[in-house]
């Protein structure tokens, strides 16, 4: 068994030669850490030649801050606030996954409205994100008035959460035993006026910037990824529904109550930017009408079943526990060593890393113009990405 | 197919693996230098067809100066996760 | 039949993974003559602008606050966390008991809860209760942690200032027993002589993770009280209204 391991030293030697006199000479451009399309600090080399993108090389790490190795040092409750700050615009969803790890280890029951309550949560936060990235798209592809709409409508979840949860962006509201409050009375109306009114604003979302010739333009047929390729990449979410892969956790990983509503699982039919475009916005109809299901059948029982201050014990053994979040499967893979309650190590799997790689398989070939469309159709948030 | 067949399957197949306890998942060991023949193995035998490797992440023991590898497989086919520390 | 028709979503069901899922695909391009393709473009990006136009012309429906002229008026949630406080009971008495629940509940050691012995009673009590707001991430775990109810987050979000030193807060403006403790005391002389004063940017500057083994400050330099600031309000900031140093 021999491994090649490369270091980006040698990947970015200056190109060789051209093969033919008349041909041009290959180059290399940094796209980031500081770019518009970065969302953040990720590193991305391209080899050119000409307009035409041979190659792409992520530099991931530049918001490392080794949250992993951090956790090692805390309690199963402490890490949740750390969870929020992964992958920011699915904070529920990643507070999830980890007390999802914790309450499988520790053995914790959780009842029918605490599940309810996080399951409506995420998915009031999958349209927030959804409803944010549609915004972003728009702008990286050159329209700004779509990040405008987009933001709007963000706003009018996250004034909900601040409602009940008292922050907007940085949870820690799903913890091990339950959540950190009752849903707050005003909840309940607030959610279907909300809901009401994002029905017809998604139609709009379709008017201003899907049936836009340019950006239909932008993203049709571009930057195709075959089922097969997505599933080898370890793809997940929309990303990997859009090739035609109805892997959907919610649906295959038996969690919250999605077992009990209605929904389909959004998939494409090619795998190109505009079936990854067009997955989220479906996505955000299928969770509206998830909210509609449950909002008015939310069961009666404590919010809490722990007692705050007691530890939480885990048996010594190795637990895994995954959830859906917007970008796709954010898993938790625990060790306990039954000695503390701290966790012996703790390693995030988390989306966007894997989603990442699959533009060195989608970009080469495209030019340097639909690296844009096909980074932002990845939907990539970078502190994901670096942990 | 529940997690014992799974395993026995994996067994089977692999002469080197052993069954894993104390892991909310099935889970195999298998000794490095069997590894690499060992995911071919998941990967191609058709009642496994693990093909999605969902993470990999790595334990220290330094106790028994140790290192374990852990990959996480997921079959899109069957669907199952197999947890396999090596 | 346009180019692009959003309602063209396809209902089926797949496998994968062993169960039988529902599953919708999404809307493709139709095929279109090129005269007819100009003419759907020509449409989708008149339909865009209208739209834009139909919110320019009714300002009713712009969102848009004018944050900082609307200070007066900005509400917030009841639970919105910006800045940790102490709760307090009519007579400015704190509930505090220095137990450090929420010292040892903080994921990032924001917290340092410094105790003494009662001058009178010997009892242990509160001494200076130190709260880092330029580490702290507004967690909650303190508060839920507090089985005394003792603090709670309040709303003040303007705390931007100069000196990172300045967001070192200690947060009690009396160190002396909590409330329920300082009820058993009738007489009012000893109970004057129980509670000390202390203003909110005084006191020694904890290292996070002072309590740490093989840790240490870097330069062992003598403690010098680093805000020779006159601090003329004791009292944690109010609601609504930032730290005012100037
Ligand atoms: S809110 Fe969290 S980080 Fe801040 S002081 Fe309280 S426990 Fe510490
Ligand atoms: S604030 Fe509450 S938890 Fe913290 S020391 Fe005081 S009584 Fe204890």
């Amino acid at each position: 068994m021999t491994v090649t391991i490369r270091t980006l030293n040698e990947l970015l030697q200056p190109s060789h030669l051209p093969a033919h006199p008349l041909a041009t000479q290959e180059y290399f451009v940094n796209m980031g850490p500081q770019h518009p399309i970065s969302h953040g600090s990720l590193r991305l080399v391209l080899r050119l030649d000409g307009e035409t993108v041979k190659e792409v090389i992520p530099v991931p790490g530049f918001v490392h801050r080794g949250v992993e190795k951090m956790c090692e040092s805390l309690t199963p409750r402490q890490i949740v606030p750390y969870t929020d700050r992964l992958d920011y615009l699915s904070a529920f969803m990643n507070n999830w996954a980890i007390t999802r790890v914790v309450e499988t280890a520790a053995g914790i029951e959780s009842n029918e409205r605490i599940e309810t309550i996080r399951t409506l949560m995420s998915e009031l936060q999958r349209i927030q994100s959804h409803a944010l990235w549609w915004g972003v798209t728009g702008m990286d592809l050159g329209a700004f008035t779509a990040f405008l709409y987009g933001f709007r409508e963000r706003e009018v979840i996250s004034e909900i959460f601040e409602e009940t949860v008292g922050a907007r962006l940085t949870m820690n509201y799903i913890q091990p035993g339950g959540v950190m409050y009752d849903i707050h009375p005003n909840f309940v109306k607030r959610v279907k006026d909300v809901m009401a009114y994002m029905k017809p604003i998604i139609d709009e979302y379709d008017t201003l910037l899907s049936g836009n010739v340019i950006l239909q333009e932008r993203c049709r047929n571009i930057g195709i990824l075959s089922p097969e390729k997505a599933i080898a990449l370890g793809c997940t979410g929309p990303v990997l529904r859009a090739s035609g892969v109805p892997y959907d956790l919610r649906k295959m990983e038996n969690y919250g109550v999605y077992n009990k509503v209605d929904f389909n699982v959004v998939v494409g039919a090619v795998g190109d930017c505009w079936d990854r475009y067009y997955v989220r916005m479906q996505e955000m109809r299928e969770s509206i009408r998830i909210v509609e299901q449950l909002i008015d059948s939310i069961p009666e029982g404590p919010t809490m079943t722990l007692r705050y201050n007691l530890p939480i014990e885990m048996p010594e053994g190795t637990y895994y526990s995954q959830v859906e979040t917007a970008r796709g499967v954010f898993g938790a893979f625990l060790v306990a060593e039954g000695k503390s309650e701290k966790p012996y190590p703790l390693h995030f799997r988390s989306p966007n890393y894997n989603n990442l790689w699959s533009v060195t398989a989608l970009a080469p070939g495209w030019r340097v113009a639909d690296i844009i469309a096909i980074l932002s159709s990845l939907d990539l948030v970078i502190p994901d990405i670096d942990r | 197919m529940d997690s014992e067949e799974l395993l026995d399957i994996v067994e089977r197949i692999e002469s080197g693996a052993t069954k894993r306890e104390k892991s909310d998942r099935p889970a195999v060991h298998v000794p490095v230098d069997r590894l690499l023949s060992a995911m071919r193995r998941l990967r191609n035998y058709q009642w496994l067809s693990f093909d999605m490797l969902v993470t990999h992440t790595a334990i220290d023991w330094p106790d028994d100066n140790r290192f374990e590898l852990v990959y996480l497989l997921y079959s899109t086919v069957h669907g199952h996760l197999l947890e396999r520390p090596q | 039949m346009s180019f692009m028709d959003f309602t063209d979503l396809r209902y089926e069901k797949r496998t994968l993974g062993g169960k039988i899922l529902p599953v919708v695909v999404c809307p493709r391009f139709n095929p279109r003559s090129q005269p007819m393709r100009v003419f759907d473009a020509v449409k989708g990006l008149l339909q865009g602008m209208r739209l834009t136009l139909g919110y320019l012309l009714s300002p009713s429906k712009i969102v848009t606050q004018q944050y900082p002229e609307n200070r007066a008026t900005l509400k917030f949630p009841e639970r919105y966390r910006a800045i940790l406080k102490f709760k307090y009971d009519e007579n400015g008495l704190h509930k505090c008991t220095g137990c450090k629940n929420c010292e040892v509940a903080c994921p990032n050691a924001s917290i340092k809860v410094i105790t003494r012995d009662s001058v009178i009673t010997e009892d242990h009590e509160l001494d200076r209760y130190i709260w880092r707001l330029d580490s702290c991430m507004f967690c909650n775990a303190c508060v839920q942690a507090c089985p005394f109810d003792a603090i709670e987050m309040g709303h003040a979000f303007e705390n931007a200032v100069y000196d990172r030193r300045l967001l070192i807060y200690g947060l009690n403006p009396i160190a002396g027993p909590a409330a329920s403790a300082l009820e058993n005391e009738e007489d009012p002389e000893v109970r004057r002589r129980m509670s000390d004063p202390r203003t909110i940017l005084g006191g020694p500057i904890p290292l996070n993770g002072a309590g740490l083994p093989n840790l240490k400050p870097v330069a062992a330099a003598p403690f010098v009280d680093p805000l020779p600031i006159a601090v003329t309000d004791p009292l944690p900031p109010e609601d609504g209204e930032g730290e005012e140093v100037s």
